[in-house]
């Protein structure tokens, strides 16, 4: 017996290194080929792709763990008192002959009252809370009890760790009066805060989450520091304000307002001067500096990758921070970068409202003539007063908006960089690893199915061709239904629905499914159902590229009485018995105010699907029924009129709800879209009736 | 097979580096997960549990020593115990060893439409093994433990070790035959 179990370890370890499998069918005698039965067997499971941990979880994990090996060596340093009777950490190894100032030490620590650590100036060792909003929590250093909810006037110490909620920030002061404010949901550990005499500040912070602003004070001597460390970055500095935001993918993103920060990376340095920022990304090394830009004003397009405020596009990237419910029409301010190929890249766009439109950014002067001047390709009108600049200058421009011309309000001269260290020439390079070179594609990117009945699920292909060498790819779908949502069921079904990896070489079969609504036993004659699948990396949190869409559509004719009255003389309402699905509607939402008149003249006059009809009775069921918004079928039905989309639609209801749980004020509601929708039947629905 | 862990990567991380301690939760963490999630046949389960055995490692690194055993293996004694506590505590299984016995008593997987192995049917095909068998099959063949290490984590000799990986692959062999599951 302990012979075979040695062969079959040597077998196995021929298998490690790469031999060939033997062939059951070669070998010889029945030992033999169940021996090579195991063998394979062994390579089977090997050869298995395995289940993986989910990208997320795995980085927040690590970002714990990081912070928690952090938390143990500032303890073990800490200088301490041990209840067995001496001092802990550095300070054992004070040489005797210093014995009378540890004595003299001893007996000061004691007569404070400290009992525990060596005191500096009063309020060193803590910082104030101020300015608190929302909910804030300290964690004690041990954890025991729990989060607790602290506010203004508060004092927070090394060890304890703070975290802010939703719509929730606070401002900390330490002893010199460096300040740091916690935007919402921002996740910070104090991992020392320590003073001494001579306003010398010692501060080190790790944040794990959110977005953090730092005043700091001029540090004195040598021996104070001020450094904040993230998952994917550290920046240390002497006297500056800047801003630090670490993303759920554990990258950061530091800015800086003036002054300079240095930052380090995998033994990377970097040092950023005012008006630039930095992106540092978990593994990977530095990228180059960028500028940074300030923009508000009125947001007019955010569909897609790239977005549009007040005329200026930019990018939006997986780690940007959006408030939620924005849309067209809102009054924005996006924060973000300028990368070395002039690309504006949007970091956070929050709701904000300004008396005027307007921005800040740092750029090079690419232009000069009497009353204007060009930075990074973009014209201003320079008003008098402004100082002069040269072609070449590095400059800090704050400009406002007025009938889309940008106007300088302030133009700053930065002397602390070179005038032509912006120049583009070296970008190529800075440039070419950030462009991914993605063979990652689906075998068909858009299929047209042709159906009128039943819809069928579509099935796709996702080909990720690469070299081995290349690393496996953590990838989800994110599907978007772009037409038809009258028709079908919102959220579509699709596999795989949760991330899943790819290796090189590999393949992943998509599928996507689509159930028709309640009451539609098939895609109605002209319906068309548009989905669009794209592939979002997990680890990066950006959409790679790949994408495709898939269009059900039924291109059968309507029947006679249901074609479209091309003349508008009435034809499409012309029928001599009552239309069944219009029946249909009536019979089932009746209870909510609906009569077969109505439903046919919605049909009929205002061109509405059935599907579109019921789908204003069943949001008014969920929104205005059960939560108790109060918008009728009807109102619901005047704002998809005025011409609102019914993701538009539905975002104001939930708004409403919203409105209504925090128990604002109940006011006169007015259907967004009712102006223009009573501006439409004016125009073209002539025959919509009040009800 | 991983490189052993260097004497000064494992004082680094001892003193709380946590650029040491990323490392070291890059170079395990998959093979921790793995291990945990064929223990427990649950993803989100494993993942907890991963999660514990990393701040258990944060925990008590400093009472790990080099000369005794290797790194991974004294890393895996940690995910085994915490998957055993985890048993215990879920009153799931026992937590003894169980008796070796006839092989695929157990019910067959529920889908036999594809009858290729997956990674799913091995962990249902391992959960009719005993602990000891199905510990030795993961760390080996999941892992790709060598035999030495596997040996250290369960505290056992290498030829006992022997016997168990050649009893676990008969074992599974038999079930996977039973179950109609192909696995060449």
């Amino acid at each position: 017996m302990y012979k075979e179990d040695d062969r079959l370890e040597d077998r196995l370890n021929e298998m490690e290194k790469g031999h060939r499998l033997p062939d059951a069918d070669l070998e010889g005698d029945q030992e033999s080929g169940e021996l090579s039965s195991l063998v394979y067997l062994a390579a089977s499971i090997r050869g298995l792709p395995h289940p993986e941990q989910r990208a997320a979880t795995a980085r927040a994990e690590k970002r714990q763990l990081m912070a928690a090996a952090q938390d143990r060596k500032r303890k073990k340093q800490r200088v301490g008192w041990s209840p067995n009777g001496g001092f802990t950490g550095q300070w054992m190894v004070i040489p005797a002959v210093a014995g009378a100032a540890l004595l003299i030490l001893m007996a000061f620590v004691l007569a404070a009252g400290a009992g525990i650590y060596y005191s500096g100036p009063i309020g060193a060792q803590a910082a104030v809370l101020s300015s608190t909003s929302g909910l804030v929590e300290v964690l004690d250093e041990e954890g025991t009890a729990g989060w607790t909810a602290i506010s203004d006037g508060d004092k927070v110490k090394s060890g304890e760790r703070l975290r802010t909620g939703a719509d929730s920030r606070v401002v900390l002061t330490f002893f010199d009066g460096t300040q740091v404010t916690l935007d919402p949901n921002t996740d910070l550990m104090l991992n020392e805060i320590d003073g001494d005499w001579g306003k010398k500040l010692r501060v080190s912070l790790i944040q794990n989450g959110g977005m953090t602003s730092h005043q700091v004070v001029p540090l004195k001597g040598n021996d104070s520091a001020y450094s904040i460390l993230t998952p994917s970055g550290e920046a240390s500095v002497r006297g500056t304000s800047f801003n630090v935001m670490v993303e759920d993918t554990g990258d950061s993103v530091f800015a800086v307002e003036t002054g300079a920060v240095l930052v380090s990376n995998n033994g990377d340095e970097a040092v950023l001067a005012a008006g630039q920022g930095l992106v540092t990304e978990l593994g990977k090394p530095l990228e180059a500096t960028s500028f940074l830009f300030l923009l508000n004003g009125e947001l007019q397009d955010n569909s897609g990758k790239t977005w549009t405020v007040e005329g200026v596009s930019f990018t939006v990237k997986g780690g940007t921070r959006i408030d939620t419910n924005l849309e067209v029409g809102d009054s924005v301010l996006v924060s973000g970068r300028i990368s070395n190929k002039n690309e504006w890249i949007a970091d956070s766009i929050v709701a904000y409202e300004a008396d005027a439109p307007g921005g800040s950014f740092t750029g090079v002067v690419t232009g000069v003539s009497p009353g204007q001047v060009e930075i990074d390709g973009n014209l201003f009108t320079l008003p008098e007063g402004q100082p002069e600049v040269n072609s070449g200058d590095l400059v800090r421009v704050q400009f406002t908006i007025i009938d889309g011309a940008w106007v300088v309000v302030k133009l700053e001269v930065l002397d602390s960089r070179e005038p032509s260290e912006p120049e583009p020439e070296p970008e190529p390079e800075i440039e070419e690893p950030d462009e991914p070179e993605t063979a990652l594609f689906f075998a068909s990117e858009e299929d047209k199915v042709t159906i009128c009945g039943q819809v069928e699920p579509f099935m796709n292909t996702l080909v990720y061709e690469a070299d081995e060498s290349a690393e496996d790819l953590h990838l989800s779908l994110v599907v978007t239904v772009e037409q038809g949502l009258e028709y079908i069921v919102d959220p579509v079904s699709f596999t795989p629905d949760t991330s899943f990896t790819i290796q090189p070489g590999g393949e992943q079969l998509i599928t996507v499914d689509v159930a028709l609504k309640e009451g539609l036993d098939a895609l109605p004659p002209q319906a068309e159902v548009e989905i669009k699948v794209e592939v979002k990396n997990e680890d990066t949190g950006e959409l790679t590229g790949a994408a495709y869409k898939v269009k059900w559509e039924c291109d059968e004719e309507l029947p006679e009485e249901e074609q479209e009255d091309s003349d508008g003389d009435g034809d499409r309402c012309t029928r001599d018995t009552q239309h069944p699905h219009a029946l249909t509607l009536a019979q089932e939402y009746a209870a909510y105010g609906a009569t077969y008149d109505k439903i046919w003249d919605w049909f009929c006059h205002d061109n509405l699907g059935f599907g579109e009809i019921e789908l204003g009775y069943k949001l008014h069921i969920e929104y205005g029924e059960a939560l108790g918004v109060g918008y009728s079928p009807d109102e619901i039905i005047e704002m998809r009129l005025g011409g609102l989309g019914w993701g538009q639609i539905k975002q104001e209801l939930k708004q409403a709800a919203k409105d209504l749980l925090v128990g604002e004020e109940s006011q006169e509601k007015v259907p967004p879209g009712k102006e223009k929708s009573e501006e439409a039947k004016n125009k073209d629905k002539p025959n919509k009736k009040d009800d | 097979m991983l490189e052993a862990l260097s004497p000064e990567l494992v004082q680094r991380a001892q003193e709380g580096e946590p650029i040491v301690v990323s490392e070291i939760y890059d170079r395990y963490q998959r093979g921790i997960f793995r291990y945990l999630y064929y223990r427990v046949g649950d993803q989100q389960i494993a993942e907890d549990l991963t999660s514990e055995v990393f701040l258990r490692m944060i925990e008590k690194i400093s009472t790990y020593q080099d000369h005794r055993l290797s790194f991974q293996a004294w890393l895996f004694q940690i995910a085994r115990n915490i998957s055993i506590d985890h048993y215990r505590k879920m009153n799931i299984r026992k937590n003894v060893e169980l008796e070796e016995e006839h092989p695929g008593s157990g019910e067959a997987p529920l889908d036999l439409v594809a009858r290729e192995l997956t990674s799913e049917k091995l962990c249902q095909a391992l959960d009719e093994l005993p602990d000891s068998q199905r510990d030795v099959i993961i760390m080996r063949f999941v892992v790709g433990m060598p035999i030495g290490e596997v040996a250290e984590t369960l505290h056992k000799t290498v030829d006992s070790i022997k016997g168990l990986q050649r009893r676990a692959l008969l074992t599974l062999r038999d079930i996977l035959t039973e179950w109609e599951v192909n696995y060449v």
